[in-house]
């Protein structure tokens, strides 16, 4: 049974006694005897008032600073001079306190005005302080489990189930140089070397020249260096905490996700580490925008100076061993040529979620839509065996293609996932879309047409939305705090709108000539938290124009959708405008063309 | 401040603070000095606002950069 505690709250302050009231609260709560005193009572007077009675603690809380080391001194001399001292413990807390200010004025403890509650009262009853439950006691879950993947518009499932139909018997006899590097690369993972040598001529015929040269000459590519073994165990020399905030104020709230991609692994594994502390709930694997253009990939523990951390098993490794094991990992299969490739580290590492698009990744200038299409199906059959969920970037929006048309794309390969027995997830941009820019549907606020998104994919299609990449985007400026304003504001829209997560950026994210910085990253997390605090379980109220849109984006979408049925090719489709003409801003690429190649019998 | 200091530092130190000036110009070329004359090598403007008599900017002076080889890893 729980010791019942005599305490007196004495606050040292002329008003500020507000944390004492809500620790005295508690305590009452608890079943301690308390008393507590009115602020900026005379020293003499409170030292009386502690010595009517033996209390076993005495709670002196001071927010000014000015002149507080004299006066607290004073009032230890006099507790010391009335006897007080040797019955009571003096604990003092407040913003002008330090631990070793505490310490050196005689306080038996001392605590900032960072101090909770709970910290206090756990102190007082001699238990150990477990900060931050929520966050310590969040574990990964499976975010698609409780959705049932349900069409819910006959219509959209009749000719989802046709286009995906058509693509998968125009891909059954088709290869690409892709999947047959990830045949190659399944082999040498399975024999226990990144690249065996009995493989790696094979492998190399289907590779560009830079992959080449790199493997057969040991030219590194440009800006790229390797990473000693003894980088890689400083690595574990570095003084780290098991330290967490929470950035959610309710657990009901979107998990929040982050980019690492800095170039360099050892600098993305401390980004993490520093993250973790700050309450992040998982990280993407960000690769250099060249991985997706070069048919092949590299080996090794390799650094690179420019944007985007090099794809190699090694470098994969690294980051996430050194990852808090209760944080989310995504390593993006989204990688050009190399998709299948990808697909195959993602299942290797068994990492939380993947990224794939076919549609997005051949609207953009990117990669050959025949080539990308065909190398999806391979991934997708990939993580469905492995069991790797993946998300479905619909940022084709940012060129200025027509939502509904993006969100087609989405959907089509949310379809095709499904058919192949993997777990998609819908991830649509809250973003100040182009298309919208031109049409006037965010001339008044950025709330209508962003929920409208989340509220037509809900109406067309029941599976986890993870908004993304990142929220706000084109809408951030290079000011930090304006930077940080539009993610939080576009992360409470989100947590509104009852999303399972979301991606957001950092205070850089406008910044284009450096590296983001670890401290623009705090910035964004602090503005996420003072968010979610701020929101909890209120929602943002859009105008009716909300459902004006969504209404009209369900309406969009299957008139896209039957446009392609009616063609009876979704590669076709894709060369022909369907999913965005030259004039909406999509542009089907062209790394890949006339690669794809009928399969040997 | 000394270079156990500097290694310590993650990757960057931002400065932020008004400079008064005539243009934008004058504000970029200032803070360029600026950083120059604190010490840092390598540095770039993240932030600037201009507005009539006075810039908002944001600093970066680059301690490390990705790829480099950090002092924090050598303690």
């Amino acid at each position: 049974m729980k010791q019942q505690l005599s305490i007196l709250l004495v606050p040292l302050d002329p008003v500020h006694d507000l944390g004492l009231r809500m620790i005295n609260h508690r305590l009452q709560e608890s079943g301690h005897n308390t008393t507590i005193l009115p602020p900026d009572l005379p020293l003499e007077e409170a030292v009386k008032k502690a010595a009517e009675h033996s209390f076993d603690y005495i709670l002196v809380s001071r927010t000014m600073g000015y002149g507080v080391v004299e006066l607290l001194a004073r009032f230890v001399d006099l507790l010391d001079a009335a006897g007080i001292r040797a019955r009571s413990k003096i604990i003092i807390g407040g913003k002008a306190m330090t631990p070793e200010l505490a310490a050196e004025l005689g306080f038996d403890k001392g605590f900032t005005d960072r101090c909770t509650v709970e910290e206090a009262v756990a102190y007082i009853e001699g238990r150990t302080y477990e900060p931050n439950q929520l966050a310590l006691k969040r574990e990964k879950r499976d975010i698609t489990a409780s959705y049932s993947y349900e069409v819910k518009n006959p219509e959209l499932a009749e000719l989802l189930d046709a286009i995906t139909d058509e693509v998968l018997a125009w891909a059954e006899d088709k290869t690409s140089p892709g999947i047959q590097r990830a045949r190659l690369r399944e082999e040498m993972i399975r024999q226990g070397e990144s690249i065996a040598s009995s493989l790696l001529s094979e492998y190399l015929a289907l590779c560009d020249e830079p992959i080449v040269e790199y493997y057969t000459k040991g030219r590194l590519i440009k800006g790229t260096r390797t990473i000693t073994p003894d980088e890689v165990a400083a690595l574990n020399s570095i003084h780290k905490s098991a330290n967490v905030r929470s950035i959610q104020h309710l657990d009901s709230q979107p998990r929040v996700i982050i980019f690492t991609g800095s170039g360099c692994p050892l600098m993305d594994v401390l980004h993490n580490h520093i993250a973790a502390e700050w309450g992040i709930d998982g990280t993407i694997f960000i690769c250099p925008s060249w991985v997706a253009r070069l048919e092949g990939l590299l080996q090794g523990l390799i650094a690179h100076e420019e944007d985007g951390t090099i794809p190699t098993l090694e470098n994969i490794a690294l980051v996430k061993r050194h990852l808090r094991p209760n944080l989310y990992f995504q390593v993006r299969a989204h990688r050009g040529l190399n998709t299948p490739e990808m697909a195959v580290y993602a299942s290797h590492f068994r990492v939380d979620f993947t990224k794939i698009n076919p549609v997005y990744g051949s609207m953009n200038g990117g990669t050959d839509p025949a080539r990308l299409v065909l190398d999806a199906v391979d991934a997708i059959r990939t993580v469905s065996k492995a069991g790797v969920a993946f998300d479905i970037p619909a940022n084709d929006e940012l060129s200025g293609i027509p939502t509904a048309k993006n969100f087609a794309g989405m959907l089509f390969t949310a379809a095709l996932a499904r058919k192949l027995g993997a777990r998609p997830i819908l991830k649509p941009l809250l973003c100040f879309a182009p298309y919208a820019m031109i049409y006037g549907q965010m001339d008044n606020n950025f709330v209508d047409y962003n929920a409208a998104k989340i509220l037509a994919l809900r109406a067309l299609f029941d599976a986890p939305i993870w908004t993304g990449e990142p929220v706000g985007f084109l809408t951030h400026e290079d000011d930090r705090v304006q930077s940080g304003t539009t993610t939080a504001l576009h992360s409470g829209l989100a947590a509104s709108l009852g999303v399972d997560m979301l991606t957001f950026a950092s205070t850089d994210e406008s910044y284009s000539r450096g590296p983001i910085t670890i401290a623009s990253r705090i910035d964004t997390f602090n503005a996420l938290r003072t968010m979610f605090r701020f929101l909890g379980d209120a929602t943002f109220a859009p105008t009716p124009k909300c459902r004006e849109y969504a209404d009209r984006l369900q309406e969009d979408i299957i008139a896209v959708l039957k446009g392609v049925k009616e063609k009876g090719s979704m590669v076709d489709a894709l060369y022909e405008g369907h999913f965005g003409t030259r004039e909406e801003g999509a542009n089907p690429g062209r790394a890949g063309r006339h690669t794809v190649a009928k399969r040997a019998s | 401040m000394g270079a156990a200091v500097f290694s310590r530092i993650v990757d960057a130190v931002d400065l932020e603070t008004v400079l008064l000036c005539e243009s934008e110009a004058e504000a970029k070329r200032l803070a360029m000095e600026l950083l120059k004359e604190l010490g840092f090598k390598q540095g770039d403007i993240v932030a600037l606002e201009f507005t009539g008599m006075s810039a908002r900017v944001r600093l970066r002076g680059n301690v490390y950069k990705p790829g480099d080889h950090y002092g924090w890893l050598e303690q």
